[in-house]
């Protein structure tokens, strides 16, 4: 009795919590994201070996995001993480056209697990001010995102290292996340 | 009876550690035969991917599993009730006593050392957060002290003054030992100002540090229990089915449904046991990073604190990237 109305405060007026994972490849600037959401400020990294978790409280609600990292090695062991994953942030290096086919691959891998079939997928294509980064558009064409029927994905074009486009991201998580109640 | 009942299950699972190599290729693209109702975390992922990587998109799981399995929903809950019927018998039987179950020591010790350590940790948290609410209504104390001590001040350097212009002439010792007063009170009011302040930027630290001891207690070393759980859940659906056809007449006991079960089950129980191995060392990993961390934060913060060092105290919130929340609007 007690636990159900405490259910019910938190419910009406407490915060929502929201599970995300982000993952993306190597030096897609996952960390930084993630700490630039947290503290506001932009921390020196290093390549993640393992995996980084903080709350981040935004619009009343409070996003525990995962960072998972993402060295080739260790990108098995994103899967371990699936678990209760409400939404999924990846995040895409837009100046690295090399690699681009290779995260693609990647996604489109993990899109494919149960565990994530009822995840919102948010695209990051991060690191916008450099110099011949691709854009949304040219993403969402490389990345496959319209063959993902039944999936809702949104891109959004990000600079981490000042901050653009991030909270727009989690607008739009938010909005995505509130409509499902 | 029990000697014999032991022999026997020794033997079967002779037999199905044989089989289990031979099959286990042939088997990890099958579902296991359960319903997601006896296991809340979804099929295992080997068997998800290879079944799901050429259907469609699309295709909704329902539809996916009817595929694979031809069921009719009254077969899936006979199912499903056999199974929650033998995994309670397990249960049962094991807390009686009567009944075998596989352990992994090793793996078992280390699982009730972490959920010692999350115990702990969420005694520090509490204990922390108490102890941010007493610094919190001190400094409330502090503040309104000093509040009223500088009100004081300035009425007594006010009445002294309109009385010392008056009384100028007559008694010069005993306006001067009144006008220290208003002094006395402006300096202690000043002290607790100061006191307070320093109190509110401990405070800010305090709260940095419960956040994350949060954080950590309640999702990250949770999303590892949660984990555990389920390899838990597979541990006694494993030993159910193992116990079942150890139960069984050796004739029935080789059927090709009772195997296909049994080495589902190990098949699922085997993936869950190597996943909790590895999310409990990177769990430590993470813990150990975020620890090292905060308690430094908490060292040098309250050092500076019981110190009185106001610059390293600032010095510390600019280190750990500490800000104010942001103001309501009232405020501002």
């Amino acid at each position: 009795m007690g636990l159900t109305i405490s259910s019910l405060i938190q419910r009406l007026f407490g915060n929502k919590q929201v599970r995300i994972l982000m993952v993306g490849l190597d030096a897609a600037g996952k960390t930084t994201i993630l700490y630039k959401l947290k503290l506001g400020e932009i921390v020196t990294t290093i390549p993640t070996i393992g995996f980084n978790v903080e709350t981040v409280e935004y619009k009343n609600i409070s996003f525990t995001v995962w960072d998972v990292g993402g060295q080739d090695k260790i990108r098995p062991l994103w899967r371990h993480y699936f678990q209760n994953t409400q939404g999924l942030i990846f995040v895409v290096d837009s100046a690295d056209r090399e690699r681009i086919n290779e995260a693609a691959e990647e996604l489109s891998k993990m899109l494919n697990e149960d565990e994530l079939r009822d995840a919102v997928l948010l695209v990051f294509a991060n690191k916008q001010d450099l110099p011949n980064a691709m854009t949304a558009s040219e993403l969402t064409d490389k990345l496959n995102l319209n063959s993902f029927r039944g999936k809702r994905w949104y891109i959004q074009s990000t600079c981490a290292t000042q901050g653009q486009g991030l909270y727009e991201g989690l607008d739009w998580l938010s909005n995505e996340l509130s409509k499902r109640g | 009876m029990s000697v014999d009942y032991n022999s026997h299950d020794l033997m079967t699972e002779i037999a199905i550690g044989d089989q289990d190599r031979e099959q286990s290729n042939a088997l990890s693209s099958q579902r296991p035969a359960t319903l997601p109702v006896a296991s809340p975390f979804g099929p295992p992922m080997g068997a998800a991917t290879s079944s799901r990587a050429n259907s469609d998109n699309t295709v909704s799981t329902t539809v996916v599993s009817a595929l694979i399995s031809p069921k009719t929903p009254i077969d899936a809950i006979r199912e499903w009730s056999l199974t929650t019927f033998k995994c309670t018998k397990q249960l049962v039987n094991e807390k009686l006593g009567k009944a075998q179950r596989t352990v992994d020591s090793e793996l078992e010790g280390e699982i009730n050392a972490l959920r010692e350590t999350q115990r702990k940790y969420s005694q520090i948290l509490k204990i922390s957060r108490e102890m941010m609410t007493m610094y919190s209504t001190l400094v409330q104390q502090q503040t309104l002290l000093y509040e009223s001590l500088s009100e004081l001040a300035l009425k007594e350097t006010k009445t002294n003054s309109d009385r010392g212009n008056d009384e100028q002439q007559s008694s010069a010792s005993s306006s001067s030992s009144t006008f220290s007063l208003g002094a006395d009170f402006r300096q202690n009011s000043d002290m607790l100002r100061q006191m307070a302040k320093n109190g509110e930027k401990l405070i800010l630290a305090l709260k940095f540090f419960c956040n994350n001891l949060s954080t950590l207690v309640n999702k990250t070393i949770e999303d590892t229990i949660v984990t555990i759980k389920a390899y838990e859940h597979s541990r006694l659906e494993y030993d159910a089915e193992k116990n079942s056809v150890a139960n069984l007449l050796p004739a029935q006991a080789a059927s090709a449904a009772n195997t296909e079960k049994l080495i589902a089950a190990r098949a699922k129980y085997d993936r869950l046991r190597d996943d909790v191995a590895v999310k409990m060392k990177f769990l430590d990993e993470n813990k150990a990073k975020v620890m090292h961390k905060q308690l430094i934060l908490f060292h040098n913060a309250f050092a500076a604190y019981a110190s009185g060092n106001a610059s390293a105290l600032d010095t510390t919130l600019k280190q750990f990237s500490i800000k104010p929340a942001p103001q309501s609007f009232l405020e501002k």
